[in-house]
Protein backbone atom coordinates (compact mmCIF):
# COMPACT_ATOMS: atom_id res chain seq x y z
CA UNK A 1 0.00 0.00 0.00
CA UNK A 2 1.73 3.84 -0.72
CA UNK A 3 1.69 6.09 1.72
CA UNK A 4 0.73 8.90 -0.47
CA UNK A 5 -2.70 7.03 -0.18
CA UNK A 6 -5.42 8.53 0.64
CA UNK A 7 -9.05 6.80 1.51
CA UNK A 8 -12.99 9.08 1.81
CA UNK A 9 -15.61 7.44 3.72
CA UNK A 10 -17.97 5.32 0.88
CA UNK A 11 -20.97 7.73 2.10
CA UNK A 12 -23.94 5.01 2.06
CA UNK A 13 -22.87 3.61 4.94
CA UNK A 14 -24.74 4.92 8.19
CA UNK A 15 -22.09 5.80 10.96
CA UNK A 16 -22.76 4.99 14.63
CA UNK A 17 -20.79 5.91 17.66
CA UNK A 18 -20.22 4.18 20.43
CA UNK A 19 -17.75 5.43 23.15
CA UNK A 20 -14.70 4.30 21.66
CA UNK A 21 -16.37 1.74 19.06
CA UNK A 22 -17.71 2.53 15.39
CA UNK A 23 -20.25 0.24 13.86
CA UNK A 24 -21.16 1.44 9.85
CA UNK A 25 -23.98 0.01 7.97
CA UNK A 26 -24.93 0.13 4.58
CA UNK A 27 -28.84 -0.01 3.83
CA UNK A 28 -27.93 -0.96 0.17
CA UNK A 29 -26.35 -3.85 0.61
CA UNK A 30 -27.09 -5.31 4.42
CA UNK A 31 -23.20 -4.62 5.04
CA UNK A 32 -22.59 -4.25 9.12
CA UNK A 33 -19.11 -3.70 9.94
CA UNK A 34 -17.72 -3.64 13.38
CA UNK A 35 -14.48 -0.90 13.98
CA UNK A 36 -12.10 -1.29 17.18
CA UNK A 37 -10.06 0.82 18.87
CA UNK A 38 -7.77 0.67 16.27
CA UNK A 39 -9.78 1.03 13.29
CA UNK A 40 -11.97 3.67 14.67
CA UNK A 41 -9.05 5.54 15.05
CA UNK A 42 -7.73 5.14 11.29
CA UNK A 43 -11.27 5.83 10.15
CA UNK A 44 -11.35 9.04 11.75
CA UNK A 45 -8.37 10.06 10.21
CA UNK A 46 -9.23 8.95 7.12
CA UNK A 47 -12.27 11.28 7.27
CA UNK A 48 -10.01 13.56 8.37
CA UNK A 49 -7.89 13.57 4.75
CA UNK A 50 -5.09 11.72 6.02
CA UNK A 51 -2.93 9.50 3.69
CA UNK A 52 -1.52 6.06 4.69
CA UNK A 53 1.61 7.83 6.16
CA UNK A 54 0.33 10.32 7.72
CA UNK A 55 -1.89 7.72 9.68
CA UNK A 56 0.88 6.10 10.44
CA UNK A 57 2.88 8.59 11.76
CA UNK A 58 0.27 10.29 14.10
CA UNK A 59 -0.72 6.66 15.45
CA UNK A 60 3.26 5.85 16.15
CA UNK A 61 3.28 9.69 18.11
CA UNK A 62 0.06 8.90 19.85
CA UNK A 63 1.64 5.27 21.12
CA UNK A 64 4.80 5.34 20.83
CA UNK A 65 5.43 1.78 22.99
CA UNK A 66 3.60 0.13 20.28
CA UNK A 67 5.30 1.76 17.26
CA UNK A 68 6.22 -1.96 16.24
CA UNK A 69 2.89 -3.39 15.82
CA UNK A 70 0.92 0.14 14.37
CA UNK A 71 2.04 -0.16 10.59
CA UNK A 72 0.79 -4.11 10.35
CA UNK A 73 -2.39 -3.21 12.26
CA UNK A 74 -3.44 -0.25 10.75
CA UNK A 75 -2.77 -1.02 7.20
CA UNK A 76 -4.59 -4.38 7.88
CA UNK A 77 -7.37 -2.20 9.39
CA UNK A 78 -7.44 0.16 6.21
CA UNK A 79 -7.37 -2.76 4.23
CA UNK A 80 -10.30 -4.47 5.89
CA UNK A 81 -12.60 -1.22 5.67
CA UNK A 82 -11.50 -1.16 1.70
CA UNK A 83 -12.65 -4.90 1.05
CA UNK A 84 -15.99 -4.26 3.01
CA UNK A 85 -16.68 -1.02 1.00
CA UNK A 86 -16.45 1.16 3.99
CA UNK A 87 -13.85 3.25 2.63
CA UNK A 88 -12.83 4.04 -1.25
CA UNK A 89 -9.16 5.08 -2.59
CA UNK A 90 -9.53 8.67 -3.01
CA UNK A 91 -7.93 8.83 -6.05
CA UNK A 92 -9.14 5.02 -7.22
CA UNK B 1 -61.94 -34.90 19.80
CA UNK B 2 -63.17 -32.63 16.69
CA UNK B 3 -63.45 -34.61 13.73
CA UNK B 4 -62.29 -31.04 11.69
CA UNK B 5 -60.71 -27.67 12.67
CA UNK B 6 -60.34 -24.09 11.35
CA UNK B 7 -57.57 -22.11 13.61
CA UNK B 8 -56.87 -18.59 12.61
CA UNK B 9 -53.60 -18.05 15.11
CA UNK B 10 -50.86 -15.42 14.68
CA UNK B 11 -48.18 -13.34 15.76
CA UNK B 12 -48.26 -9.59 16.15
CA UNK B 13 -51.28 -8.84 14.33
CA UNK B 14 -50.30 -10.79 11.28
CA UNK B 15 -52.63 -14.07 11.33
CA UNK B 16 -52.89 -17.17 8.96
CA UNK B 17 -56.08 -19.54 8.99
CA UNK B 18 -55.48 -23.38 9.02
CA UNK B 19 -57.79 -25.38 8.32
CA UNK B 20 -57.18 -29.29 9.68
CA UNK B 21 -59.43 -32.07 8.05
CA UNK B 22 -59.07 -35.03 10.36
CA UNK B 23 -58.72 -35.12 14.36
CA UNK B 24 -54.96 -35.98 13.76
CA UNK B 25 -54.24 -33.04 12.49
CA UNK B 26 -56.67 -31.03 14.42
CA UNK B 27 -54.62 -32.11 17.35
CA UNK B 28 -51.19 -31.44 15.53
CA UNK B 29 -52.34 -27.24 14.95
CA UNK B 30 -53.60 -27.45 18.44
CA UNK B 31 -50.06 -28.60 19.74
CA UNK B 32 -48.32 -26.38 17.71
CA UNK B 33 -50.49 -23.27 17.63
CA UNK B 34 -51.99 -23.30 21.53
CA UNK B 35 -49.76 -20.33 22.57
CA UNK B 36 -50.69 -18.25 19.66
CA UNK B 37 -52.88 -15.03 19.41
CA UNK B 38 -56.31 -16.18 18.37
CA UNK B 39 -57.49 -14.63 15.19
CA UNK B 40 -59.57 -11.40 14.73
CA UNK B 41 -62.18 -10.69 11.82
CA UNK B 42 -59.25 -9.17 9.96
CA UNK B 43 -58.47 -11.44 6.60
CA UNK B 44 -55.77 -13.82 7.12
CA UNK B 45 -52.77 -13.32 5.28
CA UNK B 46 -52.38 -17.19 4.86
CA UNK B 47 -54.89 -19.90 4.54
CA UNK B 48 -53.36 -23.48 5.12
CA UNK B 49 -55.14 -26.93 4.45
CA UNK B 50 -53.74 -29.90 6.79
CA UNK B 51 -54.78 -33.28 6.01
CA UNK B 52 -54.33 -37.07 5.95
CA UNK B 53 -54.91 -38.43 2.66
CA UNK B 54 -55.07 -41.78 0.87
CA UNK B 55 -54.93 -45.15 2.70
CA UNK B 56 -51.22 -44.97 3.73
CA UNK B 57 -52.61 -42.22 5.31
CA UNK B 58 -49.99 -39.45 4.02
CA UNK B 59 -49.64 -35.84 5.51
CA UNK B 60 -50.54 -33.37 3.60
CA UNK B 61 -49.67 -29.30 4.10
CA UNK B 62 -51.11 -26.81 1.14
CA UNK B 63 -51.55 -23.42 1.29
CA UNK B 64 -53.72 -23.06 -2.36
CA UNK B 65 -51.81 -24.58 -5.20
CA UNK B 66 -48.62 -25.11 -3.34
CA UNK B 67 -47.84 -28.45 -1.75
CA UNK B 68 -45.53 -27.77 1.21
CA UNK B 69 -45.23 -31.13 2.32
CA UNK B 70 -46.40 -34.68 1.36
CA UNK B 71 -45.19 -37.17 3.54
CA UNK B 72 -45.47 -39.44 6.67
CA UNK B 73 -43.28 -37.52 8.64
CA UNK B 74 -45.35 -35.32 11.52
CA UNK B 75 -42.16 -33.63 12.73
CA UNK B 76 -40.84 -32.35 9.29
CA UNK B 77 -44.63 -31.26 8.47
CA UNK B 78 -45.25 -29.60 11.99
CA UNK B 79 -41.15 -27.80 11.11
CA UNK B 80 -42.51 -27.05 7.96
CA UNK B 81 -45.96 -25.27 8.84
CA UNK B 82 -44.77 -23.43 12.22
CA UNK B 83 -41.51 -22.06 9.93
CA UNK B 84 -44.56 -20.84 7.41
CA UNK B 85 -46.58 -18.79 9.79
CA UNK B 86 -43.20 -17.28 11.31
CA UNK B 87 -42.36 -16.13 7.74
CA UNK B 88 -45.95 -15.12 7.41
CA UNK B 89 -46.67 -12.80 10.32
CA UNK B 90 -43.02 -11.44 9.96
CA UNK B 91 -42.52 -10.70 6.41
CA UNK B 92 -44.34 -7.41 6.34
CA UNK B 93 -44.15 -6.38 10.47
CA UNK B 94 -43.32 -3.45 10.74
CA UNK B 95 -43.89 -3.04 14.90
CA UNK B 96 -40.31 -3.70 16.31
CA UNK B 97 -37.25 -6.08 15.48
CA UNK B 98 -38.11 -9.27 14.39
CA UNK B 99 -35.37 -11.43 16.40
CA UNK B 100 -34.10 -15.01 15.73
CA UNK B 101 -33.83 -15.36 19.35
CA UNK B 102 -34.77 -17.78 22.16
CA UNK B 103 -36.17 -15.59 25.54
CA UNK B 104 -37.14 -16.47 29.11
CA UNK B 105 -38.93 -14.29 31.73
CA UNK B 106 -37.87 -13.64 35.56
CA UNK B 107 -39.46 -11.63 38.12
CA UNK B 108 -36.93 -8.35 36.90
CA UNK B 109 -37.34 -8.60 33.71
CA UNK B 110 -36.67 -10.95 30.11
CA UNK B 111 -33.44 -12.17 29.19
CA UNK B 112 -32.96 -12.31 25.63
CA UNK B 113 -30.80 -15.44 23.47
CA UNK B 114 -29.92 -14.74 20.18
CA UNK B 115 -28.24 -17.12 18.16
CA UNK B 116 -28.27 -18.46 14.86
CA UNK B 117 -29.55 -22.05 14.02
CA UNK B 118 -27.11 -24.56 15.59
CA UNK B 119 -26.16 -21.96 18.56
CA UNK B 120 -27.77 -23.69 21.52
CA UNK B 121 -29.91 -21.12 22.24
CA UNK B 122 -33.61 -23.82 22.16
CA UNK B 123 -31.55 -26.40 24.53
CA UNK B 124 -30.09 -23.30 26.78
CA UNK B 125 -33.60 -22.09 26.80
CA UNK B 126 -35.34 -25.05 27.34
CA UNK B 127 -32.19 -25.96 30.38
CA UNK B 128 -33.61 -22.18 32.13
CA UNK B 129 -37.28 -22.96 31.65
CA UNK B 130 -36.51 -26.48 33.57
CA UNK B 131 -34.86 -24.45 36.13
CA UNK B 132 -38.29 -22.06 36.77
CA UNK B 133 -37.57 -19.45 34.62
CA UNK B 134 -40.80 -18.70 32.56
CA UNK B 135 -41.11 -19.63 28.93
CA UNK B 136 -41.17 -17.08 26.18
CA UNK B 137 -39.56 -18.91 23.31
CA UNK B 138 -36.93 -20.78 21.45
CA UNK B 139 -37.17 -19.36 18.18
CA UNK B 140 -38.53 -15.56 17.44
CA UNK B 141 -39.23 -12.49 19.26
CA UNK B 142 -40.67 -8.81 18.24
CA UNK B 143 -38.76 -6.01 20.33
CA UNK B 144 -41.33 -3.45 20.23
CA UNK B 145 -41.96 0.07 21.71
CA UNK B 146 -39.67 2.49 23.79
CA UNK B 147 -39.27 0.27 26.52
CA UNK B 148 -38.01 -2.64 24.55
CA UNK B 149 -40.88 -5.21 25.22
CA UNK B 150 -40.48 -8.91 24.37
CA UNK B 151 -43.35 -10.15 22.38
CA UNK B 152 -42.34 -13.91 21.56
CA UNK B 153 -43.80 -16.45 19.01
CA UNK B 154 -44.64 -18.47 22.14
CA UNK B 155 -44.48 -22.32 20.59
CA UNK B 156 -43.68 -25.97 21.53
CA UNK B 157 -39.93 -26.67 21.97
CA UNK B 158 -38.01 -27.53 18.34
CA UNK B 159 -34.95 -28.98 18.78
CA UNK B 160 -32.33 -30.68 17.11
CA UNK B 161 -31.95 -35.02 17.32
CA UNK B 162 -28.26 -34.18 18.69
CA UNK B 163 -29.85 -32.51 21.27
CA UNK B 164 -31.36 -35.25 22.70
CA UNK B 165 -28.54 -36.72 24.73
CA UNK B 166 -28.12 -33.19 26.04
CA UNK B 167 -32.02 -32.43 27.27
CA UNK B 168 -32.08 -36.13 29.01
CA UNK B 169 -29.50 -34.78 31.23
CA UNK B 170 -32.02 -32.06 32.78
CA UNK B 171 -35.38 -33.53 31.52
CA UNK B 172 -37.55 -36.56 31.30
CA UNK B 173 -40.60 -37.13 28.96
CA UNK B 174 -41.52 -39.71 27.29
CA UNK B 175 -41.42 -40.15 23.67
CA UNK B 176 -45.42 -40.41 23.27
CA UNK B 177 -45.05 -36.91 23.93
CA UNK B 178 -42.97 -35.27 21.83
CA UNK B 179 -43.41 -34.78 17.77
CA UNK B 180 -40.19 -36.74 16.52
CA UNK B 181 -38.37 -36.80 13.40
CA UNK B 182 -34.97 -37.93 12.05
CA UNK B 183 -33.86 -34.44 12.35
CA UNK B 184 -35.60 -33.32 15.39
CA UNK B 185 -38.22 -32.95 17.55
CA UNK B 186 -40.73 -30.67 19.36
CA UNK B 187 -41.42 -30.50 22.92
CA UNK B 188 -44.77 -29.02 24.48
CA UNK B 189 -43.09 -25.93 27.18
CA UNK B 190 -45.59 -27.45 29.69
CA UNK B 191 -43.78 -30.59 29.80
CA UNK B 192 -40.27 -28.87 30.77
CA UNK B 193 -42.27 -26.34 33.22
CA UNK B 194 -45.94 -26.62 33.80
CA UNK B 195 -46.31 -23.12 34.89
CA UNK B 196 -46.66 -20.79 32.29
CA UNK B 197 -48.06 -17.37 31.63
CA UNK B 198 -48.15 -15.54 28.37
CA UNK B 199 -46.06 -12.20 28.46
CA UNK B 200 -44.59 -9.09 26.83
CA UNK B 201 -41.98 -8.88 29.47
CA UNK B 202 -39.69 -5.70 29.16
CA UNK B 203 -36.39 -6.75 27.68
CA UNK B 204 -33.18 -6.88 30.66
CA UNK B 205 -30.65 -8.30 29.55
CA UNK B 206 -28.94 -9.95 25.91
CA UNK B 207 -27.14 -13.66 26.06
CA UNK B 208 -25.00 -14.72 23.12
CA UNK B 209 -25.06 -18.21 23.65
CA UNK B 210 -22.62 -20.45 22.11
CA UNK B 211 -22.75 -23.92 23.07
CA UNK B 212 -18.97 -25.86 22.54
CA UNK B 213 -18.63 -29.37 24.02
CA UNK B 214 -15.74 -30.02 26.32
CA UNK B 215 -15.20 -25.77 26.84
CA UNK B 216 -15.66 -24.54 30.22
CA UNK B 217 -18.41 -22.06 30.84
CA UNK B 218 -16.88 -18.27 29.95
CA UNK B 219 -19.14 -15.25 30.41
CA UNK B 220 -17.97 -12.30 28.56
CA UNK B 221 -19.73 -8.38 28.49
CA UNK B 222 -19.48 -7.15 25.24
CA UNK B 223 -19.56 -3.56 24.33
CA UNK B 224 -22.66 -2.22 22.74
CA UNK B 225 -21.42 -1.73 19.24
CA UNK B 226 -20.14 -5.29 19.29
CA UNK B 227 -23.42 -6.58 20.84
CA UNK B 228 -25.18 -4.32 18.17
CA UNK B 229 -23.33 -6.00 15.23
CA UNK B 230 -24.09 -9.72 16.48
CA UNK B 231 -27.83 -8.42 17.00
CA UNK B 232 -27.89 -6.75 13.24
CA UNK B 233 -26.93 -11.17 12.35
CA UNK B 234 -29.96 -12.21 14.13
CA UNK B 235 -32.37 -9.49 12.97
CA UNK B 236 -34.67 -10.83 10.44
CA UNK B 237 -37.01 -7.89 9.34
CA UNK B 238 -34.15 -5.02 8.72
CA UNK B 239 -35.98 -4.14 5.51
CA UNK B 240 -39.26 -3.51 7.01
CA UNK B 241 -37.51 -0.70 8.69
CA UNK B 242 -36.45 2.90 7.82
CA UNK B 243 -32.97 2.76 7.47
CA UNK B 244 -32.88 -0.79 8.40
CA UNK B 245 -33.51 -0.03 12.26
CA UNK B 246 -30.10 0.47 12.28
CA UNK B 247 -29.96 3.47 14.66
CA UNK B 248 -32.69 2.13 16.87
CA UNK B 249 -30.89 -1.40 17.40
CA UNK B 250 -27.59 0.94 18.29
CA UNK B 251 -29.48 2.48 21.13
CA UNK B 252 -31.23 -0.51 22.17
CA UNK B 253 -27.48 -1.76 23.09
CA UNK B 254 -26.32 1.13 24.42
CA UNK B 255 -29.69 0.89 26.98
CA UNK B 256 -29.23 -2.84 27.76
CA UNK B 257 -26.68 -4.98 29.08
CA UNK B 258 -25.17 -7.71 26.34
CA UNK B 259 -22.74 -11.00 27.42
CA UNK B 260 -21.54 -13.18 25.48
CA UNK B 261 -22.02 -17.16 26.91
CA UNK B 262 -19.69 -20.00 26.39
CA UNK B 263 -20.57 -23.36 27.76
CA UNK B 264 -20.01 -27.14 27.39
CA UNK B 265 -21.87 -28.59 29.84
CA UNK B 266 -24.88 -27.51 32.30
CA UNK B 267 -22.43 -28.64 34.91
CA UNK B 268 -22.29 -25.09 37.54
CA UNK B 269 -24.14 -22.82 34.94
CA UNK B 270 -26.41 -21.82 37.08
CA UNK B 271 -24.13 -20.59 40.25
CA UNK B 272 -22.08 -18.81 37.62
CA UNK B 273 -25.40 -17.13 36.09
CA UNK B 274 -26.55 -16.40 39.32
CA UNK B 275 -23.21 -14.53 39.83
CA UNK B 276 -22.70 -12.51 37.02
CA UNK B 277 -26.56 -11.83 36.93
CA UNK B 278 -27.38 -11.87 40.48
CA UNK B 279 -30.95 -9.68 40.26
CA UNK B 280 -32.09 -12.21 37.29
CA UNK B 281 -31.08 -15.28 38.22
CA UNK B 282 -30.74 -15.78 42.32
CA UNK B 283 -34.00 -15.83 43.22
CA UNK B 284 -36.43 -17.09 40.60
CA UNK B 285 -34.65 -20.24 39.88
CA UNK B 286 -34.67 -23.62 41.68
Amino acid sequence: MEYSQKFVVNPAFKVERFDNEILLYAVSSTTGVYLNETAYLVWEMCTQGHSVGEILTLLEEAYPRQQTAIPGDAVAAIESLVDSGALIAANG
Amino acid sequence: MAESGCHTVGFCDQYVTVNSYDPESVNLVDFLCCDLQAGTDAPPVAIYDLAIVGKKRMLSLRQGDRQLYFGDCRFELAYTLINEIIHQCIADNRTGFAIHAGAIGLEEGAVLLPGKSGSGKSTLTAWLVARGCNYLTDELVVLAGNDHRIHPFTRPFSLKASSSAVLSSFLSYARQEVVAGASGFMLPHRLVNGTFSAATPPLSLIIFPEYKEGTATRITKLTAALGCARLMECYVNARNLQGHGFSRLAELTRRTPVYQLTYGSFVGLHEQLAESFPPLFRRKTR
